[in-house]
């Protein structure tokens, strides 16, 4: 009787118990291999988009996330005076665009690049090529709402939605850079 | 309240999960031969989701994120939603028997339907508050139930259908019937965006 | 059944996408390019052959009560397990893939085959059972990539050949965009099991869903309303 109970019930919980733990003490074990990992994949990443957009900036201070505007993920000032960094997303068609712009000291952009999205290969990744992104250089304003109401700035045909959502972050980047000067 | 609608409109209708995120194929096409049973699927379907929000939620925010053991995320939420999915099963069986006969030979093929999974780590992931992921959660389900309506009303018509070639009857054509049902869906991206605009 | 045609099945006569019909999810989502369709076939496979060893070497120990949530925690842990070795060692196939990574867990293919193959065949049927059908889903996947990859952006092999691969328009023709989108995805996977069809004349091709892939199935009552065998009959 016990020990049909036994084998009925505690067994099985027993062993989904065992295999849990077992589980759970490998998944911890690759964690703390590949975290470290992870972390340095994610700061070289942002280092190489700073350096991309502002090649100047050198010995960034990273700006209180309280004093960030919505849609802004990131703001760090270049120590060097050299100017700023801002990280902000806008929605494109496949999700959130993220992009970082480079601001000089004087309020012109020096340079925009694509840091995380979902688009579509090929169709909206045509909003993310250097030379497509090399317009907004030189810019201090995109007051528009939209990328068409804008007459300095070009679209992409057929990926309107994703140069848009790249046109909504850097009007945040801006803004954002306003704020900081203020 | 805005934000809301437009969370929700956005994956009933641009970002549909099984027409434009590819998620929950399996159930789409396997369940969509005839109305009633679509209809059951689909209810099925917006029932767990929320169940199944409305719990890993909490979970990730107050013990995942606390403890520091994010990456136990896949394992704990598909567990929940396995055990989710039984308790239904088995609550329903006891107090509902009407609603467990409609509903209940669905359930346990929600616990491998991609979309469920997919929804509680998109809530987490897109930083939703827990109000806009349980609206989500609802809007995600009925934009499920949407497409396998209309896709079962298609089905039943190809059904019919006599002038099929041999090679393209079965799933070929309902395929390619299902990529007109997303080309028509696509036809809604910026309409949303224009009404919140 | 001996050990080859174990190994060779799930590669084309059995193949887990284009005959069995699972896993349809991933092969929709991500084979915007072919290598993005290789990259999941090769993380899948990697879950696959150790959650087919893991489950056919614990399959006496498992009571058949908690099979299923065993089952589960098992892949669960690999899944989680490639996902942190992507992350760390090929950051930017992560961010093509994507949600599509964590969703392996609940592909039909895996459970699929615990529940069919690994919970009653030995270990080393087990592992080649899982390459077998591994490999069928990689080759499935990276082709269907290549083939939207071509008509959808005109650039094949990106990813592979260089950042953005080989321009095989030569920008003379507009490639159809709406090949890389969603509608595009149905219609090329319905056209290529109709090609199978085509090719083994129907012979061996199953044209419907059936319990073959259900996690359900070793459980399912036969007189129970069950979907899968109705569209089967």
């Amino acid at each position: 009787m016990n020990n049909s109970f036994f084998k009925e019930n505690i067994k099985p919980a027993l062993v989904l118990l065992c295999i849990c733990l077992a589980a759970t003490l490998a998944l911890a074990g690759t964690h703390s291999v590949t975290q470290p990992l992870i972390d340095q994949n994610a700061v070289k990443a942002a280092n190489e988009a700073r350096a991309l957009v502002l090649p100047e900036g050198d010995d960034y201070e990273t700006v209180a996330a309280g004093d960030l505007i919505e849609g802004v993920d990131e703001c760090c000032i270049a120590g060097n005076g050299a100017g700023m960094t801002v990280t902000a997303h806008a929605k494109g068609f496949g999700g959130a665009v993220k992009i970082m712009v480079g601001i000089d000291a004087n309020g012109a952009i020096t340079g925009v690049t694509v840091t995380e999205h979902a688009e579509t290969p090929g169709l909206g990744t045509k909003d993310m090529t250097v030379e497509y992104l090399s317009q907004y250089n030189g810019i201090t304003e995109a007051p528009g709402a939209h990328i068409n109401d804008d007459a300095n700035i070009d679209a992409v045909t057929g990926a309107t939605i994703t140069a848009n959502a790249i046109y909504g972050g850097v009007h945040l980047a801006l803004e954002q850079y306003a704020e900081v000067s203020k | 309240m805005t934000a809301i609608l437009s969370i929700m409109l956005a994956v009933i209708l641009t970002n549909n999960y099984v027409l434009n995120q590819f998620l929950g194929i399996c159930p789409f096409l396997g369940v969509s031969k005839k109305l009633d049973s679509a209809v059951g699927m689909g209810g099925a379907v917006i029932f767990v989701m929320l169940m199944a929000t409305a719990v890993t939620w909490p979970i990730q925010k107050l013990i995942l994120d606390p403890l520091n053991i994010g990456y136990l995320q896949t394992i704990v939420f598909i567990l929940i939603i396995a055990s989710l999915v039984q308790l239904v099963e088995m609550t329903l069986k006891k107090f509902m028997p009407p609603l467990y006969k409609s509903l209940g030979v669905f359930l346990p093929l929600i616990t491998t339907n991609c979309a469920v999974l997919g929804l509680t780590i998109n809530c987490i992931n897109d930083g939703l508050t827990y109000v806009q992921s349980l609206f989500c959660a609802i809007g995600a389900g009925i934009g499920f139930l949407l497409a396998m309506v209309l896709f079962a009303g298609m089905r039943e018509k190809l059904e019919t259908n006599t002038g099929i070639p041999e090679c393209f009857k079965g799933i070929p054509i309902t395929l390619v019937a299902a990529s007109i049902l997303a080309m028509s869906f696509m036809a809604f991206s910026g309409v949303v965006d224009a009404i919140f605009a | 059944m001996n050990k080859l045609s174990i190994l060779t099945k799930g590669i084309i006569k059995e193949n887990p996408v284009l005959v069995l019909l699972l896993g349809c999810c991933p092969t929709l989502a991500v084979t915007t390019s072919c290598f993005n369709g290789l990259g999941m076939g090769v993380s899948t496979l990697a879950v696959l052959v150790c959650a087919n060893i893991v489950i056919s070497l614990l399959r006496n120990i498992i009571p058949d009560k908690v099979r299923i949530p065993c089952f589960i925690v098992v892949i669960a842990a690999f899944v989680t397990i490639v996902q942190f070795a992507l992350k760390a060692y090929m950051p930017e196939l992560d961010k093509a893939l994507g949600l599509f990574i964590p969703l392996i867990v609940v592909n039909c293919i895996i459970l699929g085959r615990a529940e069919m193959f690994a919970s009653k065949n030995g270990v080393i049927d087990s592992a080649l059972d899982g390459i077998g059908m591994g490999i069928g889903f990689t080759l499935a996947l990276g082709l269907m990539g290549l083939i939207r990859e071509f008509l959808g952006s005109g650039y094949i092999l990106a990813g592979i050949v260089g950042v953005n691969g080989i321009n095989v328009y030569a920008d003379i023709a507009t490639p159809a965009g709406i090949f890389m989108l969603a509608p595009g995805g149905f219609f090329i996977f319905g056209i290529m099991i109709a090609a199978v069809n085509f090719f083994t004349k129907g012979k061996g091709t199953k044209k419907e869903f059936s319990c073959e892939g259900c996690l359900f199935a070793g459980s399912c009552n036969p007189e129970d309303k069950c979907e899968g065998k109705e569209a089967d009959a």
